[in-house]
């Protein structure tokens, strides 16, 4: 079961919630289409046998608008904006939610869910301060920041986060600070992600050895 | 079956040859025995100590010797037929493109919202998941080595679906290789593919192979998409893939596929089967030997 957030969409609700309805007015428009270029068709043809040419003009836009009508759903098809919002997944009793790739700008909505146990935000507008909106996520284990702007004052605000077991944080200006200052204080921590960073191997090797079973991606 | 003349180790140091493609194509053809046999084949042909790990309707070899791990995939239940899968690839191949429940659902979400995965595959890649994760585990926490993964046809895109997710897990993931592979997903899916294992992606196409072009929605423009890099076979032959597509295609009216185009294309695969068996890229890769 998905829950859908609501973020401001162009695309009018009724069609974005109401996908038979679309369907209906596609069906609606293809009758009305053939239509238009059946009378469309006759007239001009009417005309032609009578040879007025001037007259020829209203029967072409005629068949004009019956083939526009007629191709209007196969064009909006194609163009129509797949909606990327936010996807909020109970699994197993847990919420999970993943925001990378969406094409909203408003992180805020995250306060609504303090419960999250997975979240994945890996988008490059994400910064130190979108962090803040975190805060209460007390149960938080997973957490994906690859390719963001994240720096080592955000993993400060991580740092309250006790629950954390992977972070990752790939892509990011993170330095060896971030993680002796910050991420090292997270007892659970296991898995890093920390490819494409400046941290350097000695920095991990210090991190895997002061707990069990830690991993890093580097 | 010929021992093939290929380096019986992989040299993680050497990016990708002739001679790793060899050895994995032998992997994915050695995929398709029974555990008893496949596990002497293994040792004697790759020197790798290979066990089956087999779950419902999926299978794979986890091997390993001291210089790596290696996954291979079967594919269809029979090597020589792809029966039962007509629903996945064509007849229903709209319906199968999803971003799917559950943990399975949120790995792959996290290749972006608007990606998208055949449900058929990812399923079967979570009916072996759990044995298969914790077999290469055990042997990655044991000794940390390079891992591949192949697979041939339907084992190709498990291959695949299987190296995301084992990197969501922090198993790192030395190169995919893939044979006769359909695709898995949608743009943004294959998109999100590249950034995470950029140029360690092999897959290997026959020319006259029609699977590659699967799972298929529209003949002109298909919403699924294919990973990089893509390596031609056989391209001297005269009835390549590409041919087949555009002869059934000039037949329809906007490239929609329905029953009669589902049953043409059908009826071209199992034609063009010759090209898509794993003894062929076997032979396509040993023919053209330095």
């Amino acid at each position: 079961m998905t829950l859908l957030i609501d973020s401001a969409k162009e695309m009018p609700l009724l069609l974005r919630r109401n996908r038979p309805t679309m369907y209906l007015i596609f069906e609606l428009l293809f009758y009305l289409g053939m239509s238009l270029l059946v009378v469309g068709a006759i007239w001009g043809l009417a005309a032609i046998a009578r040879r007025q040419w001037s007259t020829l003009k209203f029967p072409l836009v005629l068949v004009f608008l019956g083939v526009a009508s007629i191709a209007a759903p196969a064009v909006y098809t194609r163009l129509e904006i797949v909606d990327l919002g936010p996807r909020v997944e109970l699994v197993g009793g847990e919420k999970h939610i993943t925001l990378t790739g969406w094409d909203g700008h408003d992180y805020a909505v995250l306060k609504l869910h303090p419960a999250t146990t997975v979240l994945q935000i890996a988008n490059p507008d994400v910064t130190d301060e979108t962090l803040a909106y975190l805060r209460d996520m007390a149960n938080l284990r997973e957490l994906d920041l690859n390719d963001s702007q994240v720096s080592d004052d955000g993993l400060a605000e991580l740092a309250r986060l006790t629950g954390l077991e992977v972070i990752r944080i790939r892509g990011t200006r993170i330095t060896d600070n971030g993680l002796r200052d910050h991420l090292s204080r997270l007892p659970n921590l296991k898995r890093l992600d920390l490819r494409s960073t400046s941290v350097t191997q000695e920095a991990i090797d210090d991190w895997k050895a002061a707990g069990e079973g830690r991993r890093a991606f580097r | 079956m010929e021992r093939t003349s290929a380096n019986s180790r992989l040299d993680p140091k050497n990016g990708h040859t002739r001679s790793h493609a060899k050895y994995m194509a032998t992997a994915c053809q050695l995929a398709y025995l029974d555990a008893d046999q496949g596990g002497e084949q293994f040792r004697e042909q790759l020197c790798l100590d290979a066990t089956l790990v087999s779950v419902d309707n999926t299978q794979a070899y986890v091997g390993e010797n001291e210089a790596s791990i290696l996954i291979a995939f079967r594919g269809s239940q029979s090597p020589t037929s792809l029966d039962g899968v007509k629903d996945w690839l064509l007849t229903n191949a709209r319906n199968f493109l999803v971003i799917p429940e559950g943990r399975i659902g949120t790995d792959f979400a996290a290749a972006g919202v608007g990606a998208r995965f055949h449900r058929g595959f990812l399923e079967a890649l979570e009916e072996i998941w759990g044995s298969l994760y914790d077999r290469v585990d055990a042997a990655f926490s044991q000794q940390e080595r390079p891992v591949w993964v192949t697979g041939h046809s339907l084992g190709g895109a498990l291959a695949l679906l299987c190296a995301w997710r084992m990197h969501q897990q922090f198993i790192p993931i030395h190169q995919v290789c893939t044979f006769g592979a359909p695709m898995i997903g949608n743009q943004a899916a294959a998109d999100a593919f590249a950034r995470e294992f950029p140029g360690r992606i092999y897959r290997y196409v026959d020319a006259g192979d029609l699977v590659p072009k699967l799972p298929m929605i529209s003949l002109l423009s298909n919403d699924y998409n294919h990973c990089k890099t893509e390596i031609v076979v056989g391209q001297s032959q005269l009835m390549t893939a590409a041919k087949v597509i555009k002869g059934v295609a000039s037949r329809t009216v906007d490239g929609a596929v329905n029953s009669q185009v589902t049953d043409a294309i059908w009826g071209e695969i199992r034609r063009g089967m010759p090209s898509h068996l794993m003894g062929n890229y076997l032979s396509r890769l040993t023919d053209i030997d330095a």
